[in-house]
């Protein structure tokens, strides 16, 4: 088993025991040494110890060379042996084998019965000359094994799919016959018999609608995968809208979903803010007949938007038993109307504040008589917050009330609510706004009487001190035999500097700032 | 061909291209079963100036089997004056017995040999030399050597 090689060899290729190009090398695990199988078996019968470095080494220690290594190896290009027939092709050492059974055309017949031993032709290539057929006299004809015809060789390849003698089955046997036997009988005995031939007509057309049948089923089968796809998408969308318009979303089965969900989010408002696990079982548990899977959603959202959302007037049945220490509320919400000041609704009826939440806060000092009082919208679900009282305790004979803010309708539809919360916010604004006006009127005006009075107190006291001064002086002059004639107004200071206004004296005629005698003189 | 005919060839295909290394000559390969080869040390050493010749002996099992190794003693050479040679060319060298690997070569042999002589310190046969050269048989495989750093023994 010797090949020539052609070019150089690269030296890690050569195993170091036969100094020739590994033969079905072999890597020793203990050590990773590689040599072919044959020389380190022998060698390790002999002495169990790696030839390079002497290390302990049995044959259950090799293993199959690094696939690299075996591939670098059988694709090195030798010489085909036939080259002095004539042969100039040099295929992988791998293929040679191949090359010598099928494409040499220099192969000689006599090779294949001689010794292996004293032949260039290597063993792999005596078996498969030994399997094709048996040696004829002419050279490089070979005997088909099945119809014993003498085929040269480089068409025996062609000759095997038309050799009469080939074991073959029906040429309608993917329809269903089972017949199977020699080509020659096919065509001569078994075609004019069988009874898929009559019909082949029938299988052809069948066969053209299966087939398009089958296409058709593949496009709708893409088809349907996309609406699928298209289908999962619009779900997605539908849960996020739901969610996203909360109580407005209408469930298709029923039209009292929005009672039922004030019914369920009345009860948020009365429970704590205890989370949303626990509110959902309630309301469920409250109108089981709802069917709806989109109502366990409600209970969430209603607890966030209670806060926001003023109830309705029927207060009463939506009491809940439920109640907790640490709520600021009453058991009863009363309805958080709102009331306009009076300036803007001109009416009449009038209406006490709700005592309830009110009396339970500090009610705050009233600021003015015309206020009206605008009664809590109270309904905390935090515990810290607590909408501030605006203007309790009015004068009863200046209150009237007006018309209240309407409270809001979820029966209508998600823009009529927030038309009408719009209206309402705006109205609020407004009221706010001339409140503020009203306000600073009064104060304007408080502030104006209070100047008038303060003017008019003023100017009776400087009268007082005048008549007092002018009392003193003829005192003085009384008792001071006259010397100094009337009034010496250096005492007291005319203009006392507190006043606002600077008022004009009254007219007295100035006397110099002479020494004044203390004692007497009384400074106001 | 056997496979100690395709290594010979090879060695000797590669001794004829690449060469021998230096003190080492091929003096005769005609067959695969015997060949010489002379053999001299180089540089400073107790056998400077001498010139010695090896004959190595194969058989069909080569490279599995060491080759048999000894020096030529005839009218031409001389045995060298070494601890571990005899009188009659045979060599204690354990790369020759038990130490012996495939991997090898006669180059390989002829270094190890060379460098045996080089390091040595004393020219001296071996202590049992006489004893041994008077039984010894032919081959000097056939010995088994008893191998000593400094000294060495044979029982045939």
């Amino acid at each position: 088993m010797s090949f020539t090689y052609v070019g150089s060899i690269n030296d890690n290729l050569i195993c170091c025991i036969c100094r020739a190009t590994f033969i079905d090398p072999c890597t020793t695990r203990t050590c990773s040494h590689t040599f072919c199988r044959e020389c380190i078996t022998t060698a390790l019968s002999v002495s169990p110890t790696c030839p390079v470095d002497r290390s302990p080494l049995t044959v259950e220690d090799l293993i199959l060379a690094d696939p690299v290594v075996r591939n670098l190896v059988n694709e090195l290009l030798v010489e085909c042996p036939n080259k002095a027939a004539g042969c100039r092709d040099t295929p992988q050492r791998q293929l040679l084998d191949a090359h010598l059974r099928g494409s040499c055309e220099y192969m000689k017949a006599e090779d294949t019965t001689e010794d292996v031993g004293s032949n260039v032709v290597s063993k792999e290539t005596l078996e498969a000359h030994l399997d094709e057929g048996q040696p004829s006299a002419e050279s490089s004809a070979v005997r088909c094994s099945l119809c014993q015809e003498r085929v040269p060789r480089s068409s025996l390849s062609s000759h095997i799919p038309a050799c009469q003698d080939t074991v073959v089955s029906c040429t309608h046997a993917s329809n269903g016959c089972s017949w199977e036997g020699r080509r020659s009988d096919l065509s001569g005995t078994h075609i004019p018999s069988c009874p898929y031939e009559s019909i082949k007509g029938f299988f052809a057309i069948h066969e053209q609608k299966v087939s398009s049948l089958k296409a058709e089923n593949d496009v709708l089968k893409h088809k349907v995968e996309q609406l699928e796809g298209l289908v999962r998408v619009l779900t997605r969308e539908s849960g996020i809208l739901k969610e996203a318009l909360g109580p407005w979303y209408r469930a298709g089965s029923s039209g009292s979903v929005p009672s039922s969900s004030f019914q369920s989010y009345n009860d948020q408002i009365l429970r704590p803010n205890a989370g949303y696990a626990t509110s959902t079982t309630p309301a469920n548990a409250r109108y089981p007949d709802q069917a709806s899977p989109f109502d366990v959603e409600y209970p969430d959202q209603m607890d966030s938007l209670a806060s926001y959302f003023p109830r309705l007037e029927e207060d009463e049945q939506y009491a809940s038993p439920q109640t907790s220490t640490d709520y600021q509320l009453d058991r009863r919400i009363q309805p958080p109307v709102l009331y306009l000041p009076r300036s803007l609704h001109p009416q009449s009826a009038y209406h006490v504040p709700h005592s309830g939440p009110s009396s339970s806060h500090q009610p705050q000092p009233p600021s003015h008589p015309s206020l009206l009082p605008l009664p809590t919208a109270t309904i905390t679900t935090s515990t810290s917050t607590s909408t501030p009282t605006l203007a309790p305790g009015p004068p009863p004979s200046a209150i009237t009330p007006t018309s209240p803010i309407a409270p809001l309708n979820l029966s209508g539809n998600l823009f009529g609510a927030l038309t009408s919360l719009h209206n309402s916010l705006t109205t609020l604004s407004s009221s706010v706004d001339s409140l503020a006006r009203q306000h600073e009127v009064h104060i304007a005006t408080e502030a104006m009487r209070n100047t008038e009075e303060l003017r008019s107190l003023r100017t009776v006291l400087h009268g007082l001190r005048m008549q007092v001064h002018s009392i003193m002086m003829d005192r003085n002059a009384q008792m001071a035999g006259r010397p100094g004639g009337e009034g010496q107004a250096s005492g007291p200071e005319i203009n006392d500097p507190r006043d606002g206004p600077w008022i004009p004296p009254f007219p007295i005629p100035r006397f110099p700032h002479s020494s004044v005698s203390p004692g007497p003189v009384t400074k106001l | 061909m056997a496979v100690s005919s395709r290594r010979l060839q090879k060695e000797l295909t590669e001794i004829k291209t690449a060469g021998t290394p230096c003190g080492i000559t091929l003096l005769k390969a005609d067959d695969f079963q015997t060949w010489f080869l002379s053999l001299e040390v180089l540089g400073e050493s107790q056998y400077k100036g001498e010139v010695f010749a090896l004959m190595f002996r194969f058989d069909p099992q080569y490279p599995i089997s060491a080759p048999a190794v000894q020096f030529v003693v005839d009218d031409k050479y001389k045995a060298p004056l070494h601890p571990h040679v005899y009188s009659n060319g045979h060599i204690c060298a354990s790369i020759l017995g038990g130490e012996w690997s495939p991997v090898l070569s006669v180059i390989a042999v002829c270094i190890t040999l060379q460098s045996m002589l080089a390091s040595c310190k004393e020219k001296k046969r071996p202590p049992d030399n006489d004893r041994y050269v008077a039984h010894a048989p032919d081959n000097p495989k056939k010995t088994r050597f008893v191998y000593h750093e400094s000294d060495s023994a044979a029982a045939p």
